[in-house]
């Protein structure tokens, strides 16, 4: 009788992870094909609209871009020398210090000759006490907020409070920003007034050369751990939310990089101070705020506006940050499950939550089970070897498609790793990446899930080596 | 349960099962292998591309600059755009029409002219909306009045994207005698945003105020443009204007058009229209509270200590921090020093902001 219970249950569990391999692979090749089909119509629209000259002429709506900095003194100065460079007509940037213990602080008041000055807030969110506001005397766009430590969250929260626009930019201090980053990131906010929040795309900085807080050559990284990442950032933006943006069910705008209208997002109650997602979580706080007061609006992806940002080249570091995305998928699925198939969410109630709920958040529970379930069956003698390896090859081959297609996109537009030699690497990494990276990834979402109940909240972040001393080696 | 082991078995090693594999499998292998063949022809597609565009600056980057010296002609310049080159050569004359004015941009303009009728033969030919806007965009950069008939008829499209370029262009170009067609057309894509809208509208200059003062007290136009309208109004600097807005006050409802009529009052209005605007103080919505207390500090003459008292009692805090902020921007010092002497938040919010004069 147990025999058989022990038998059954294997038998299901086969079922359901054949079952979870084809609809995770069937959404993500959905998705990306809605993404290719919105790029090749997005890239036709930016030859009919110069948007350099549309904002030159029209005037674009200005944007405090709010960089929250904890114990960023290797990078904040460089970092904040890009943004001072950026093409917009009317911008400030709001550097947050949030109690750092390091000297970002000395650093940033000599490199800007910061003056102490006073100013009010004219948002009203709930944040650590801010213990002084400076102006840069070289800049007049820029301003430093010191306030006690209180984490990413609270530090965001200060800086949307103390905004002078109506539009913020949420960037990480050590996120570089290409030039025209703002005025492509704005798009849909001037296309379409019901805009509430845009993303831009994200990708590896780590092997490029800068110089002067400017990225000059694009290359691939040398580390190959920064390569997988290297595709894993392009299949998750370009073929991912791009496709789910076009839904209107994007759940995710990176931290790193995104702009929102701040009136909506003060009403919204800003970020969640009480979460390590807090990035995803006003994604879905913005999904659920807008939908229970029946405000018609958008939350967009627009795939060209870059961020470069250094990604973790060491197992450690990695498996740290996947740990911490995990925690905070889970933390903020499960903060607002009431959307979860609620027809009054719309669309991202009955589709996107339920993907990111069911595929996402207890994917790696499924895929780490099925590896165990195989192995076991397998070494047990109760399942064909040759079955395990067609299911392990469907498994590779559907992986490689879909990495393939973020390849294709990439080639479509905006071919940023020109080299061949870069697209051969691409191609390697497409097919490596599955045996090995995906695995230990899986391990570390893994870990994400059993310890998001402990709450843990804080700036984990790996250790970055700054801009000039990891790239300027040549 | 023995039973639905052996289904659930016999699914798992039936023929079927396998066959649904191998198809899956397959099926994605061959996606996979043309995923590959895309890849490879884009790169060399781009490649090809690349290298053309650098053949064509390389062959044309010198002689147009001669040509804009004067030192050689424009047939003799145009003798270099071979067949097949036409929509290349365009293209590259865009680029310079965006940065030359004058006497320059004319040169290009000629040297376009030959093949502009190509754009627009192809504009006829191709119902692609990107592919319209595009050419609408060129033709009204390079071409002359002759295409002004294109525009016009843009601006019936059904495309949101053409209907914008073509009024931009007509905007840009100067016509208020078709003011009317582009205010009228704005409701086709008045979702896009409202500041970038009426920086359009008011790009077009002041020719054309009484058809925006029209449009703005119709009650045919819409909340939305109505909106757009005062912003572009109040760009403008039309003295009129604040008469429309005055009158609109008088039976308005909507918050958007409340609080943009007080902004027009504030902007161009004068200290004897401040009579309609005072009893907004008392406004059930804030926004129009704080809309009436800026438009009374701007334009009053006398002394508003006691309004100023009175809403700094008020019970919404964006009012408050309005006022405050008002009240900092007149530097006036003697009210804050007043509200500061208490110990509620407001008092310490007014006590900040003294510190901060003070500074």
């Amino acid at each position: 009788m147990i025999d058989s219970i022990i038998i059954l249950t294997f038998l299901i569990f086969n079922f359901m992870i054949f079952g979870y391999f084809l609809l995770i692979n069937l959404i993500y090749f959905l998705t990306s094909v809605l993404s290719y089909r919105t790029l090749t119509k997005y890239i036709r629209q930016l030859r009919s609209i110069d948007f350099d000259e549309l904002m030159g002429r029209a005037g674009a709506p200005p944007i405090s871009i709010l960089v929250p900095a904890f114990n960023e003194e290797n990078t904040c100065v460089e970092s904040i020398r890009s943004l001072l460079e950026l093409q917009y007509s009317k911008y400030q940037i709001l550097v947050i210090n949030d109690g750092s213990s390091d000297k970002t602080m000395d650093k940033l008041i000599d490199a800007y000759d910061m003056v102490k000055t006073f100013t009010i807030p004219s948002g009203d969110l709930k944040t650590e006490s801010v213990r002084g506001i400076y102006y840069s005397s070289r800049y007049d766009n820029l301003w430093l907020i010191d306030k006690e430590n209180g984490g990413k969250a609270d530090a965001l929260n200060t800086g949307i409070n103390y905004a002078k626009y109506n539009f913020f930019c949420a960037l990480d201090a050590d996120s570089v920003l290409e030039k025209d980053a703002l005025i492509r990131i704005v798009r849909p906010f001037l296309e379409d007034g019901r805009t509430v929040a845009s993303g831009g795309i994200l990708r590896i900085i780590n092997g490029s050369v800068m110089k002067d807080g400017a990225l000059q050559e694009i290359r691939m990284p040398s580390n190959w751990l920064a390569r997988f990442q290297i595709l894993e950032y392009l299949r998750a933006f370009l073929s991912a939310r791009l496709g789910w943006s076009v839904l209107n069910s994007s759940l995710i705008i990176s931290g790193a990089f995104g702009l929102f209208r701040r009136n909506i997002v003060l009403k919204a109650g800003g970020y969640c101070n009480d979460t390590v997602g807090e990035d995803m979580e006003l994604v879905v706080r913005l999904h659920r705020y807008c939908r229970e007061n029946e405000i018609d609006y958008r939350i967009s992806f627009v795939p060209d506006p870059v961020a470069w940002t250094e990604c973790p080249e060491t197992f450690s570091s990695l498996a740290k940050q996947r740990d911490r995305w995990q925690r905070g998928l889970v933390d903020s699925l499960s903060r607002h499950r009431k959307m979860l198939f609620n027809p009054k969410f719309g669309i991202v109630g009955m589709l996107g939550f339920p993907f990111f709920y069911f595929l996402e958040m207890l994917g790696p529970i499924v895929e780490l089970g099925g590896y165990l379930v195989f192995l076991i069956l397998v070494f047990t003698g109760k399942a064909s070897f040759y079955f395990a390896l067609s299911f392990f090859m469907v498994a590779v081959i559907l992986g490689v498609s879909i990495s393939l297609m973020s390849v294709v996109m990439e080639e479509l537009t905006f071919r940023r790793y020109k080299r061949p030699g870069d697209l051969i690497r691409l191609f390697l990494i497409a097919v490596l990446e599955n045996v090995g990276y995906r695995q230990f990834n899986t391990i570390c979402r893994f870990k994400g899930v059993l310890t998001s109940m402990a709450r843990k909240k804080s700036w984990e972040k790996f250790e970055r080596k700054g801009f000039v001393e990891e790239i300027d080696h040549e | 349960m023995l039973h639905l082991i052996s289904l659930l078995k016999g699914i798992l090693h039936s023929d079927w099962f396998y066959i649904f594999v191998i198809v899956i499998s397959i099926s994605f292998f061959c996606f996979m292998c043309v995923m590959c063949i895309m890849i490879f022809t884009f790169r060399k597609r781009n490649i090809k591309k690349e290298e053309r565009w650098n053949y064509f600056e390389e062959k044309w980057e010198n002689p147009i600059l001669e040509t804009l010296a004067g030192s050689i002609s424009e047939e003799k310049m145009l003798k270099l755009v071979e067949q097949g080159e036409e929509l290349y050569w365009i293209d590259f004359l865009v680029k310079y029409a965006k940065r030359l004015k004058g006497s320059e941009l004319i040169i290009i303009r000629s040297l376009a002219s030959p093949y502009l009728d190509i754009i627009k033969k192809r504009a006829d030919i191709l119902s692609d909306p990107e592919y319209q806007a595009r050419a609408l965009r060129t033709l009204s950069q390079l071409g002359d009045e002759k295409y002004l008939d294109m525009l016009l008829d843009g601006l019936k499209s059904n495309s949101p994207l053409v209907v914008m370029i073509a009024s931009r262009e007509l905007a840009l170009k100067g016509h208020p005698e078709h003011g009317k067609e582009i205010v009228n057309s704005l409701e086709n894509y008045i979702h896009w945003d409202h500041h970038f809208l009426s920086a359009m509208i008011s790009n077009m200059g002041t020719s054309f105020l009484e058809t925006l003062r029209e449009k703005f007290l119709s009650q045919e136009t819409s909340i939305e443009l109505k909106t757009v309208i005062a912003r572009s109004l109040i760009k403008l600097g039309d003295q009129n204007a604040s008469a429309s807005a005055l009158e609109l006050l008088k039976s308005e409802t909507d918050l958007r058009l409340i609080n943009s009529a007080i902004y027009i009052v504030e902007n161009l209005g004068t200290v004897d229209d401040l009579e309609i605007i005072r009893p907004f103080i008392e406004h059930e919505q804030p926004s129009v509270r704080i809309s009436a207390l800026r438009a009374i500090s701007g334009l009053s003459l006398s002394d508003e200590t006691d309004l100023y008292k009175m809403m700094f009692s008020d019970t919404e805090a964006a009012v408050v921090l309005a006022l405050i902020e008002i009240l900092v921007n007149n530097k006036n010092s003697e009210i804050l020093k007043c509200f500061a002497s208490g110990k509620t938040t407001k008092s310490m919010l007014a006590k900040e902001a003294l510190r901060g004069m003070a500074i």
